[in-house]
């Protein structure tokens, strides 16, 4: 009798773990499950204050970034607005926030309209130095200003500098919690795919 | 009407018998850049893709820390190759005394602890301030400098998984490293999960942690 229920549960187990990861699909990202809770925050755009709270109710992409970056940030907001595309109409449920970690340069209107210019929808804020150290802290992502050789770009020679920074993208869900974490090299396909499965939750 | 209440009780037995063994996720790791005892840059995302295992410390540290660095290298002296179960382990030593810890001191704290560099990072933040927002604030790690120049501290130990998620806090004083290395050795077996036992891992999650 024991046996049986064991066996049971661990089909049930079975059945209810390939239901919360995806059913059709594995998700690509990482899920964190149970979500954690995702702390609050409260950041400057060109529009005025954006507070993470108020977002509820609809699945946030977080990307920290900054406006001088080469190649990771452009790259991986071009694959947010691409796999928004993929979504369809399911795309009036995700916002993507932009969160600077170069408030040295980045100005809330700059980080706006660097957020825009890939998608007329994306949020891109900003803070104070302080600010920003805890909000990324708090989500794990790491930002240091790169060292650069002298005579490369970066060397301090004319005030330009390179940053660092975690390329992990977080999915938060409609309450609010961290899901699912991106890697850098996540697709658009994949990130629509991930998107749409916390989308119809 | 017997298979209703064989599918009612078979949760219960699930979290009875117990399959497989459920490591809470607490909360992410504070993202940082450090600074290590070789004087090259460590950062939160150079130990995703290992298990890690967080000390606090300070180069000029004498017995109240011996215990923790003890577990630490109970735990270091288990390893094999730099992994435990076939999954890769880094534990990093976070100094918060960075006005005063050089990477030379770090190195020194190193040497006296006997600690493999490949796999054990000692480390600093760039201030005093950036070391509160991390080990303080961060890790809620609390600790005081006293006018002697030695710190009063919670002696804290953080498990962290290859996600970079907080899986086990120990507040309490040193653990015992056997519990330890048990509780990492759940979390290497965790990590190796594939295909039906991985999915059995996130229906343990969700039904020994919801309730939460």
């Amino acid at each position: 009798m024991a046996a049986a229920l064991v066996l049971l549960a661990i089909a049930g187990g079975f059945l209810l773990g390939r239901a919360r990861t995806g059913g059709a699909g594995a998700l690509r990202g990482s899920l964190i499950d149970p979500p954690l809770p995702a702390g609050d925050f409260v950041l400057a755009s060109a529009d005025g204050p954006v507070a993470l709270g108020d977002l509820r109710g609809r699945v946030v992409v977080l990307f920290f970034g900054y406006t001088f970056c080469p190649d990771v940030c452009p790259f991986t907001l071009q694959r947010l607005r691409a796999a928004r595309q993929l979504l369809g109409p399911a795309a009036e449920e995700v916002q993507v926030v932009f969160v600077s970690v170069d408030p040295g340069r980045d100005t809330p209107e700059r980080a706006t309209s660097y957020a825009r210019g890939f998608d007329p929808e994306f949020v891109g804020v900003t803070g104070t130095d302080a600010e920003i150290a805890a909000v990324a802290s708090s989500f794990g992502i790491f930002y240091a200003r790169a060292e650069a050789d002298p005579g490369t770009p970066g060397d301090g020679a004319d005030d330009y500098y390179l940053v660092d920074h975690s390329a992990t993208v977080l999915v938060l869900d409609r309450e609010g919690s961290i899901r699912l974490l991106w890697s850098g090299e996540v697709t658009a396909e994949e990130m629509a795919s991930d998107l749409s499965w916390l989308v119809a939750e | 009407m017997g298979l209703l209440l064989l599918l009612a009780a078979a949760p219960a037995a699930f979290v009875a018998f117990r399959p497989v063994t459920v490591i809470p996720r607490l909360s992410l790791t504070p993202g940082y850049s450090l600074v290590d005892q070789n004087g090259a840059r460590l950062t939160s995302d150079d130990l995703k893709g290992s298990m890690t295992l967080y000390g606090f410390s300070y180069g000029s540290c004498g017995e109240d820390c011996t215990d923790l660095l003890g577990t630490m290298t109970a735990v270091e002296e288990n390893l094999s190759g730099g992994e435990l179960e076939g999954v890769p382990v880094r534990l990093v030593t976070v100094s918060f005394d960075p006005g005063r810890d050089t990477p030379a001191d770090l190195a020194e704290l190193a040497t006296r602890t006997g600690a493999d560099p490949a796999v054990w990072s000692f480390a600093t933040a760039s201030d005093t301030a950036a070391a509160r927002a991390l080990v303080g604030t961060g890790f809620g790690v609390w600790y005081e400098r006293l006018p002697d120049g030695t710190y009063r501290h919670d002696p804290v130990l953080v498990l962290v998984d290859g996600l970079g998620v907080r899986r086990v806090e120990y507040r309490a004083g040193a653990p015992d490293p056997e519990r330890v290395l048990a509780q990492m050795r759940e979390l290497a077996v965790e990590a190796r999960a594939e295909g039906a036992m991985r999915f059995a891992y996130e229906a343990a999650h969700f039904l020994s942690c919801y309730s939460n």
